[in-house]
């Protein structure tokens, strides 16, 4: 899993989330745009709870309306949940952004992979409730759900031949999906690959968070030393993939390379991660290793940075004993843009990587206003703003069940 | 040179298998979907201790895959969300319904440190995870890894499938009262898996996995219609999930031609959800 002989093309982009509905929307939110944070929308679902999400504005069939004339795929995305549409759109936008039209892709060996947590369960409240009262509720949720494998519905729906995988590995998921694919790629799986991951709000999940105790009442704070806890968003992150000779072949010019991916398990805790981040260190390690490079060549790190105390103090403890107290590559967490996504989040930062290694510079983490000094690595606070040494930066994930993942990509000269 | 994939051992746990006295501490918070991942994977591990590990292996992973994962814990999730109210619902068993919680017991138990992978695929959810350790395994230095198919049919699905099943005419119609409830349909299979240099002799190899899935109707995924395996060398259980057929299959198969000592297995899967062949070479 951590090796990765060959650099592979990210030769389109596509990403929504509470930053924006499209890529050029996510630049502006990276550049210091507004981004709301606010109470759950009742079109959504309705909750007492008082934790602020980051939600999607806007009709998500219109954004894809905007980006396919298709009138089947029209069709089939009223039939999709909300995440299943997050996908769709998002993955329109990416084939859109690499100069291809849907319709060229039919029946070709495309693959898809995508990450999820939400989009995965069955959550229909309405027939749970009316089942376990001993009714007998119209079987059309079930069937949506059994039919709404994320990568499944987008591999029916845009008519591909190659192979379909929802990674399920929580809050790693958007990570390991990308990683998977571009593997896929690698060993000729596929010739294109629409890898990243996709999440909607959801009741269950924000009641699940906060029995955790792991919601902040206000606008999280990832990496302040004032930092409460995570708020939960929704949204997707799409790259498509292919094989460096393959761009070359068609004449399409990368966004970026997918450069190195590692996974490690800390083998620690349910839904804690080691204090140590033991699993995140190795990870970074895998991803090196498997890309030759070495960490001098690393020049911006995305962090996972949710914004609990826990997460916030392992991953910089980590990252403090792969880079050193002392390391220089700026730190910073895009939670404070998107909220915490999910199956989404790593796809999604993945893309935020490569736009900040695109624009050569990055700057702090929102709401970050005083690094907590208890870290052993400090991350660039909200005011401040750093010129990116090299092309070349670390995406990082860490989830429930101990999984913990990095991603190498680089911005395309 | 790529290295080559030994099957150590198989092991398959359905509902109902007991847990050993030494594990139950370290499982007594798990759901049932967990525990007999858990089973299969230590015991296709061959880890009888009472304790976990001390040294931890970086050098194993874990490669999970289902087609719902524990929805019977999701579930009782709703069940305390309804009963109890917005913001008293359990977070036990919100932790136990993310998918990848029994590859976090794994894990944990076995103190694995490897990369840890869960896929969730409505079709051959094992056979895709099988196809991805080898993978990790022919190219990477991972040592081992700990494959695992683990399913849950709730009677919520059962009883769906019932209503869908309407050759005879007796079923109920949508909105009518359920008759009786139905048990939980739980297993688990778990193969361990090893990366070996070429040329060594001993052991079974994993030589070829071969998996081209489509979607299907939702009504396939339900009830498995149209699922054929070759060679299929024993009926499933009544208490099995049907989506765990094709990893029951294919360990059955293996466990037969083992015990024939025929040379090799070219097993074979077709349904609606796509065609699938696995050859494996043994001793």
């Amino acid at each position: 899993m951590g090796d990765s002989a060959a650099a592979v093309a990210v030769s389109g982009l596509g990403c929504l989330s509470a930053a924006g509905l499209n890529l050029d929307e996510h630049r502006n939110a990276l550049a210091g745009g507004e981004v709301n944070c606010g109470p759950v929308p009742a079109e959504i679902y309705a909750t007492s709870l008082p934790f602020p999400v980051f939600s999607v504005a806007g009709d998500i069939r219109a954004v894809v309306g905007g980006l396919s004339t298709d009138e089947a795929t029209m069709t089939a995305v009223a039939g999709l949940s909300r995440t299943g549409r997050l996908a769709l759109a998002a993955a329109l936008e990416a084939i859109a952004r690499a100069g291809l039209d849907p319709a060229s892709l039919r029946g070709r060996k495309v693959g898809v992979c995508l990450g999820t947590t939400v989009g995965c369960a069955f959550n229909d409240e309405d027939y749970y409730r009316a089942w376990r009262q001993g009714r007998r509720p119209p079987l059309a949720p079930l069937q949506r759900y059994l039919q709404g494998n994320i990568s499944t519905a987008l591999q029916a729906i845009l008519q591909l031949a190659g192979p379909a995988l929802v990674i399920t590995n929580a809050c790693a998921s958007g990570t390991d999906a990308i990683g998977v694919a571009a593997d896929w790629l690698r060993r000729g799986r596929c010739e294109l690959a629409i890898a990243g991951g996709a999440d909607a709000l959801s009741r269950i999940a924000g009641n699940g968070f906060t029995s955790l105790l792991l919601t902040d009442a206000d606008p999280c704070r990832p990496f302040d030393e004032s930092r409460q806890g995570l708020n939960l968003g929704e949204g997707a992150g799409v790259l498509l993939l292919e094989r460096r000779e393959s761009a070359t072949r068609e004449g399409r010019r990368p966004q970026g390379w997918i450069r190195g991916f590692g996974t490690a398990g800390d083998a620690w805790h349910p839904t804690a991660p080691h204090p140590e981040g033991i699993g995140m260190q190795r990870a970074i390690a895998a991803a090196l290793q498997g890309s030759s490079l070495q960490r001098r060549d690393i020049s911006l790190i995305n962090g996972h940075g949710t914004g609990t105390p826990a997460n916030d103090l392992a991953e910089t403890t980590a990252v403090a004993a792969v880079f050193g107290e002392n390391g220089q590559v700026p730190l910073v967490s895009t939670k404070a843009l998107t909220g915490h996504t999910l199956g989404a989040a790593g796809a999604i930062e993945a893309i935020f990587t490569l736009l900040a290694l695109q624009a050569g510079k990055t700057v702090g983490s929102r709401r970050c206003r005083r690094p907590d000094p208890a870290f052993h690595y400090c991350p660039l606070a909200e005011d401040e703003e750093r010129v990116l040494a090299g092309p070349i930066g670390l995406s990082q994930s860490l989830a429930f069940g101990g999984g913990n993942s990095g991603l190498i990509l680089e911005a395309a000269s | 040179m790529k290295r080559e994939v030994r099957i150590r051992a198989v092991r398959v746990e359905t509902s109902g298998a007991d847990i050993p006295a030494h594990w139950q501490r370290a499982l007594r918070r798990a759901d049932d979907f967990s525990r007999l991942a858990v089973l299969a994977g230590v015991g296709a591990m061959g880890a009888d201790a009472e304790t976990s590990p001390k040294e931890g292996r970086p050098d194993i992973g874990v490669f999970l895959g289902t087609t719902t994962g524990p929805l019977e814990t999701n579930f009782r999730f709703l069940d305390t969300l309804f009963d109890n109210g917005e913001g008293q619902a359990s977070p036990t068993l919100f932790s136990h319904s993310v998918h990848n919680a029994a590859v976090g017991y794994l894990a944990r138990l076995l103190n694995l440190q490897g990369p840890a992978l869960t896929l969730t695929s409505p079709g051959w959810p094992f056979l895709a995870a099988l196809a991805e350790a080898q993978a990790a395994l022919e190219n990477t230095e991972l040592a081992a890894a700990l494959v695992v198919a683990a399913e849950e049919e709730s009677p919520l699905l059962i009883e769906a499938g019932e209503r869908l099943t309407v050759a005879t005419g007796e079923w109920q119609a949508d909105g009518e009262e359920q008759q009786e409830s139905t048990a939980c349909r739980r297993g688990a299979v778990a193969w361990l898996l090893e990366a070996v240099e070429p040329g060594v002799a001993d052991g079974m190899r994993l030589r070829e996995i071969m998996l081209a899935e489509q979607p299907s109707n939702p009504d396939f995924y339900l009830l498995r219609s149209g699922e054929r395996f070759r060679p299929d060398a024993a009926a499933r259980p009544a208490e099995v999930p049907r989506s765990l057929a094709a990893a029951l299959a294919l360990s059955r198969a293996l466990e037969e031609c083992s015990r024939r000592g025929e040379p090799s297995l070219h097993w074979q899967a077709s349904a609606p959800c796509g065609r699938a062949e696995v050859l494996i070479e043994l001793p």
